[in-house]
C-alpha cells in the first residue's frame, strides 16, 4: 500500500525574486484510496510596473480547489480572487447549479476588502463566492483538514494565521504576515495562544520573512502615537495634511487617539495658564480619497467605529468626516487634520492637492481664509515603498514648492520622529515564534521561511537554527509522510516560474477589461515569456451597461489588442464632469462662514 | 425604462448629481434608500440586500473621489 502524503506547495510568494503574489497549497493524498484533498491559503497579486512588463499585475497559477483560507485583506494575499472568478466562471457556474460553491474562509475585515475587489473588478454579485467567517481560537474543518485560526498582529485589522492539520495528523502552522507588538483594533498576537497550539505539536512552521533583516522586535502603534503627538505640537496655527495607506486602520486609530490626547494636553496647559476650563477641542479628522472612505466603511461594518473607541479610551469626542462634507468645508483651516490617499505619489488625493487639482482640498482656498502666511504642514505617515522613491520624492518637492512644511520619513535612514510602524516581523519577532514552538511542541518543528527575498529567508533559517529548530530554505514544495516525521521530497524553487499575467486592455481601473496570459519567468535571465492566453467566459452585462460599454469587442484579435492598449493612456481617465468639479470650492459664502467661525473661536479663547 | 437597484453605476451617477456633499464614509443603508427614492427615474419596488446597497455606495465613492488604486501589499511596505 502506498504511503499517505501531506504536501505544501508555494504557488507564488516563495519564488526567489519576489515578495507578493502569495498562494500556498496544502494537500493530502490518501495512501489507500489515492484520493487527493486540497485547500489553499491566500491568493494574492504581485504588483509590477506595466510600462516594463506589459501587465498590471501577476497572480499565481489558479488554485486547484474550492476552499481558500485568507490570512488578511492585503492585496498580495487577496488580489487574485476577483481574477479567479473570471477565469473559473464557467466551471463555477456549473458547480453553483449543482449547489456547490467556492468558499472563502476569512475574517470580517478581509471579507470587506475582498468584496471591494470583486465589485471593483466587475464580478456580478450573483457570482460572488460564499464567505465563511473565521474567528481566532474557533477551530473548524474543511475538506478533511482541521483548521485552527489564531490572531496575529499586522498593519491591517483581523489578521490571522492558521494551524492546518492534515487527515494523517501532520500539523502545519502558517503565520501569514505578522509581528508581535500589540495592535489597537481587534485581537492581536498572543504568546499564550501560540504556545497552546504548539503544545499539540507543530511539524512545519511557515514564517513571514519580509522584515527579518531588521534587528529587535517591530515597534507598535504606541510608539507611532508618541511621534505623531510630537509633530502635532509643532504644527500649530495651520492645517495638517497627512498621507496614510487606507488599509492601515490601526494608523487611523493612532491618528484619532493622538489628536484626542493632544487636545487634552493643550487644554490642560491652558488651565495651568489660568484660562477658563473648556472641553478639549481636537482637530477635525478629514478623510480624502476613495480607498480611505471605503476603509472607514469596512471598519464600521466590522465594529471598529473610531469615534466610539476614542470616546471610550479618552472621553473626548472626535469628529471624523469626508472632505466633501459641509462639516469639512466649514471647519477653520487650522483645525483641520486631513488624512489622504496617495502616500507613494500615485494619482490620488495628495498629488492632486500638491498640483492644485483636488476637488475638495485647495491650498489657495485655505490661505485665502487663514492668511497668506498661515503654515500648511504635510506629513507622510507611511514609509516609501521600494520602487516608488522617485514619485515619493517628487511629491514632497511639489508640496515644498507650494510653500508647505513637509516631513516625509525615509525608509533607509534614521528619522527624527516615529510616524510609521511596519506590520512585518523583525528578527526578534521571528525568534519569539521559533522559541515558543521549540519550548512547547512535543515533536520537532521544521521552519520554512516564506514571503521574503533570499537574504530575508536565509536570516529566518539562521534564527530558527539558533532556537534549536531545523529549517530548510528555498523549497517550493515539501512532501512529508504521516506526522511530518519524514520529509519525502522537496523541490527547490525552479529558475522558471509560472504566473498569470493580468492585463487590463482598457487601462482604466474603473472599467477594466482583462486579458490573462500564461507567463513564464526566468529568474536567472529575468526574461518573461508569454506562452499562452487564457480563454474565459466574460461576465454578463446588463442592457444599460452594454449601451455605454467601452470595452473592446470580445472577438478582438492580437493586433487590435495592441492598438487598444497603445491608444489608452496609463493614467486614469477623468471625465469632463471631474474636470468641471476640479475647481476649488473657495466660494465666498463658504469663506465667510469659516472666517466667522475663526473670529468666534478667537473671541472665545480671549480673556 | 426606469432605474432599478441593479443599475449600480447609473444610480451612483444620479445620486452624485443630486447629493454631492453626502459623506459616504458613514452613509447608512436606510438613508441611501431614502436618497434613491428621491430620484425621479427610479421605479424599483424590490428591497435591496446589503451587498447591493454597499455596491451602490462604493460606485458613488469612486465618482466622488476618482483615484488610482493603492498599490499596497506588494511586499516590504507596511
Ligand atoms: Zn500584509
Amino acid at each position: 500500500m502506498a504511503e499517505s502524503v501531506t504536501s505544501w506547495k508555494s504557488a507564488g510568494g516563495n519564488n526567489p525574486d519576489h515578495i507578493g503574489g502569495n498562494g500556498y497549497e496544502f494537500s493530502y493524498t490518501d495512501g489507500e484510496t489515492g484520493e487527493k484533498k486540497t485547500i489553499q491559503v491566500d491568493y494574492g497579486s504581485l504588483f509590477c510596473d506595466k510600462k516594463q512588463t506589459g501587465y498590471d499585475c501577476f497572480i499565481p497559477t489558479l488554485p486547484n480547489c474550492d476552499d481558500i483560507l485568507i490570512t488578511h485583506g492585503h492585496e498580495d494575499h487577496i488580489g487574485g480572487i476577483a481574477h479567479l472568478m473570471n477565469l473559473r466562471r464557467k466551471e463555477l457556474e456549473e458547480k453553483r447549479a449543482r449547489g456547490e460553491n467556492l468558499t472563502i474562509h476569512c475574517t470580517p475585515f478581509a471579507r470587506e476588502m475582498i468584496k471591494k475587489d470583486l465589485q471593483g473588478n466587475g464580478i456580478p454579485k450573483e457570482e460572488w463566492p460564499v464567505f465563511d467567517i473565521v474567528e481566532p481560537g474557533k477551530p473548524f474543518e474543511v475538506n478533511g483538514f482541521k483548521i485552527e485560526p489564531f490572531a496575529i498582529s499586522h498593519s491591517i485589522p483581523d489578521a490571522v494565521g492558521y494551524v492546518i492539520e492534515s487527515p494523517d495528523g501532520t500539523r502545519m502552522m502558517t503565520t501569514g504576515d505578522f509581528k508581535t507588538a500589540q495592535v489597537p483594533l481587534g485581537q492581536g498576537w498572543d504568546d499564550k495562544q501560540i504556545a497552546e497550539l504548539a503544545k499539540k505539536g507543530i511539524d512545519y512552521l511557515f514564517i513571514d520573512s519580509t522584515s527579518s533583516i531588521q534587528q529587535g522586535e517591530t515597534i507598535g502603534e504606541a510608539e507611532v502615537k508618541t511621534g505623531l503627538k510630537e509633530i502635532l505640537k509643532q504644527s500649530q496655527g495651520g492645517p495638517v495634511i497627512s498621507g496614510v495607506i487606507s488599509s492601515s486602520c490601526h494608523r487611523l486609530h493612532t491618528i484619532a487617539l493622538a489628536l484626542a490626547e493632544e487636545a487634552i494636553e493643550r487644554e490642560q496647559k491652558f488651565r495651568e495658564e489660568g484660562w477658563p476650563a473648556a472641553e478639549p477641542q481636537p482637530r477635525v479628522m478629514i478623510l480624502d480619497g476613495a480607498s480611505l472612505l471605503l476603509a472607514r466603511r469596512a471598519m464600521n461594518a466590522c465594529g471598529y467605529k473610531l469615534e466610539d473607541i476614542i470616546k471610550k479610551e479618552t472621553g473626548v469626542d472626535i469628529k471624523i468626516v469626508a472632505s466633501n462634507s459641509k462639516t469639512a468645508h466649514r471647519t477653520p483651516p487650522d483645525q483641520r487634520f486631513y488624512v489622504c490617499t496617495g502616500t507613494q505619489g500615485e494619482e490620488a488625493s495628495l498629488l492632486k492637492i500638491a498640483e492644485g487639482r483636488n476637488k475638495e482640498i485647495s491650498l489657495d482656498e485655505m490661505r485665502a481664509v487663514g492668511g497668506e502666511d498661515m503654515p500648511i504642514y504635510v506629513y507622510d505617515l507611511q514609509s516609501c515603498i521600494p520602487g516608488s522613491e522617485a514619485k515619493h520624492q517628487a511629491l514632497e518637492e511639489k508640496f515644498k514648492q507650494a510653500g508647505c512644511k513637509t516631513y516625509f520619513p525615509s525608509r533607509y535612514k534614521p528619522n527624527e520622529y516615529t510616524v510609521h510602524a511596519s506590520g512585518h516581523a523583525s528578527a526578534g519577532d521571528v525568534a519569539k515564534i521559533c522559541k515558543i514552538c521549540a519550548e512547547n511542541s512535543p515533536r520537532p518543528t521544521m521552519v520554512v521561511p516564506i514571503h521574503g527575498d533570499p537574504q530575508q529567508r536565509r536570516n529566518v533559517m539562521k534564527i530558527a537554527q539558533e532556537n534549536d529548530l531545523t529549517a530548510c530554505i528555498f523549497p517550493n514544495m515539501v512532501e512529508m509522510n504521516s506526522l511530518g516525521n519524514k520529509v519525502i521530497s522537496w523541490e527547490v524553487a525552479d529558475k522558471s516560474e509560472e504566473w498569470i499575467g493580468v492585463n487590463d486592455l482598457n487601462n482604466d481601473f474603473r472599467r477594466p477589461y482583462y486579458m490573462y496570459d500564461k507567463v513564464e519567468y526566468d529568474a536567472e535571465t529575468k526574461q518573461r515569456i508569454k506562452t499562452d492566453t487564457y480563454k474565459y467566459k466574460k461576465a454578463p452585462r446588463k442592457p444599460k451597461e452594454e449601451e455605454n460599454a467601452d470595452a473592446p469587442k470580445e472577438e478582438i484579435n492580437e493586433t487590435e489588442k495592441k492598438n487598444v492598449s497603445a491608444r489608452k493612456k496609463a493614467e486614469p481617465k477623468r471625465s469632463e464632469k471631474d474636470d468641471a468639479k476640479a475647481q476649488p470650492k473657495a466660494d465666498k459664502n463658504n469663506a465667510d462662514v469659516i472666517a466667522q467661525e475663526v473670529m468666534k473661536r478667537k473671541r472665545a479663547k480671549g480673556k | 425604462m426606469g432605474l432599478n437597484w441593479s443599475d449600480i453605476d447609473n444610480l451612483a451617477q444620479e445620486l452624485e448629481k443630486r447629493y454631492p456633499e453626502t459623506d459616504l464614509s458613514v452613509l447608512e443603508h436606510d438613508e441611501l434608500r431614502k436618497l434613491v427614492a428621491g430620484i425621479d427615474e427610479f421605479d424599483d419596488k424590490t428591497v435591496p440586500d446589503d451587498d447591493t446597497m454597499e455596491s451602490v455606495i462604493r460606485a458613488w465613492i469612486y465618482i466622488q473621489f476618482p483615484e488610482e488604486p493603492e498599490k499596497v501589499g506588494s511586499g516590504n511596505i507596511d
